[in-house]
């Protein structure tokens, strides 16, 4: 069986000059949930971007569930894949998280009634049908990018990758959002620089630097390793950090 | 409140007043457009001068104004321009026709005077009755409404999208105000001499914005037309919405209402 996410040999550049990834090669099995790890510009973003088709004219192979990330399959990958941005503004478009939440299942084509079914479940799994009317406007950070997962998973991906998910999160939404993560059980890239996410969410990680990948393993070993993490530009999880009180 | 800031909270309002899982009231969007146009078309078709038929149409809004809790006053700040263009439009004919109309208590009011008041009237009703709209109805519901009708599609997806792209520049600019401000305290606005690098720093970030909410729209299926939730709406309700409210200003328009009433007393 395929892998969920494959990258053979893949070499990328926004612009002709700088490679902003290069010969990355990794494979995600189904059901399995990875951190990717890495200091600025080291090309986490870059990867999600490029796995939805949202960045094109890489050189090697990507594919997504057997299918290749080309302009044919886009569609099929994007129904299969979904995306929440690092910036739920960006995320959510309409005025009401009900009509936000609904607009996937609407545009692939859902009856009214299934779109109202998907639109309750993927309220329900982020604890949130009762903000279904809630303006988009009035609801604060947490809620924000509670709803932003929810508009994903109305789709019902078998893929979903997150871009920065705690970031200006405050704690109790944080913990929040690890618990839900925790609960779904859709195949997950989760982007971070909040490595005590990832060590809370993901299986395995990959760690990043400079567009290549130095390491990819085993959470809780890959992120013990403190000379490794900062020779990268990072650091131990807070929680694995010890008292310096 | 920041300028910007009030301006995106009119539109989320006027974005959410109408929005929902159901329909207020259980009348369909498209009922309450057809209402509105022929009220616009039936209250532009009134006489120069008539405007005792004119005042009748005032009923509706009032009605609507109640049923929907819609206060004057942002209606009010709202129609303001439009009441400056028709009194401005109006003046012309307080010089050109000087007939007197009726002369009661030594004052004189002539038909000059008369279809002023009755264009100013005009143009506050229609706003009104557009504004009743926006504010019961999303901008998605309006135009899921227009398609229905079979609006072109192309016509439907240039408003939904300015209506959005509107959005991200409000929000753009009450953040960059913001930013502004904190650095610039107790400077009224933004100094002149800044005016070209904010427009132009405005229009790179929202374009970015925007970009970034079309990419977020391209992910979730949204390849060049809009699929809109439907809402639950009665079918029966919204036909003798249409049909009442229809017979009602039919009537006030062709028949003189007050005058036949003013008769039998």
């Amino acid at each position: 069986m395929a892998a969920d996410i494959e990258f053979k040999n893949v070499t990328f550049s926004y612009d002709k000059g700088k490679n902003v990834l290069h010969d990355i090669c990794f494979s995600i099995e189904h059901g399995v949930s990875t951190g990717l790890i890495g200091a600025n510009g080291a090309g986490k973003s870059t990867i999600l971007k490029l796995v939805t088709g949202l960045v094109t004219g890489y050189q090697g192979t990507a594919s997504v569930q057997g299918s290749i990330v080309n302009k044919d399959n886009m569609a099929d990958i994007r129904r299969k894949a979904g995306y929440v941005f690092q910036d739920a503004d960006s995320q959510l478009f309409m005025s009401t998280v009900y009509e936000d939440v609904a607009f996937g299942p609407a545009n692939y084509g859902c009856t009214e009634e299934e779109t109202e079914q998907r639109v309750m479940e993927a309220l329900r799994k982020v604890n949130m049908e009762k903000l279904k009317d809630r303006q988009i406007y009035r609801m604060s950070g947490g809620e924000k990018k509670l709803a932003s997962i929810a508009t994903i998973l109305s789709m019902k991906p078998e893929i979903i990758l997150l871009d920065e998910p705690s970031v200006a999160l405050d704690p109790g939404n944080r913990k929040n959002l690890i618990q839900i993560l925790n609960g779904m059980p859709e195949t997950k890239v989760i982007a971070s620089h909040d490595l005590d996410l990832v060590l809370d969410t993901c299986e395995k990680t990959i760690l990043l630097a400079g567009g290549r990948i130095i390491k990819y393993g085993d959470t809780k070993e890959l992120l013990q390793d403190k000379e490794l993490l900062e020779a990268y530009g990072l650091l131990l999880p807070l929680c694995l950090q010890g008292s310096r009180i | 409140m920041n300028k910007a800031r009030q301006a995106a909270k009119d539109i989320h309002i006027s974005d959410n007043a109408g929005s929902g899982s159901s329909a207020k009231g259980g009348i369909h969007p498209l009922a309450r457009l057809i209402v509105t146009f022929i009220y616009i078309i039936l209250v532009v078709s009134f006489p120069s001068y008539d405007l005792a038929g004119l005042a009748g149409m005032f009923i509706y809004l009032l009605v609507n104004g109640i049923w929907y809790g819609i206060s004057a006053k942002p209606v009010l700040k709202r129609a303001w321009p439009v009441f400056l263009v028709a009194i401005l439009a109006g003046s012309a004919g307080l010089v050109t026709d000087r007939e007197v109309y009726i002369t009661y208590s030594g004052i004189t009011i002539t038909y000059g005077m008369l279809g002023m008041v009755t264009l100013v009237l005009k143009g506050m009703f229609c706003i009104t009755a557009s504004y009743i709209l926006s504010v019961t109805a999303s901008a998605a519901q309006i135009c899921h409404a227009l398609r229905l009708i079979h609006v072109p599609e192309e016509i439907i997806m240039v408003i939904l999208l300015m209506h959005r792209y509107l959005i991200v520049l409000i929000k753009e600019v009450e953040r960059m105000q913001q930013a502004y401000k904190l650095r610039a305290p107790g400077r009224k606005g933004i100094q002149f001499k800044n005016w070209g690098s904010f427009a132009g720093l405005l229009l790179l970030r929202s374009m970015d914005r925007a970009e970034e909410v079309y990419e977020s729209m391209k992910l979730r299926g949204f390849h060049g037309s809009l699929k809109y939730p439907l809402l639950k709406s009665g079918k029966r309700a919204s036909i003798l919405y249409v049909f009442l409210w229809g017979i009602f200003l039919f009537i006030f328009r062709f028949f003189p209402v007050f005058q036949i009433a003013g008769s039998l007393l």
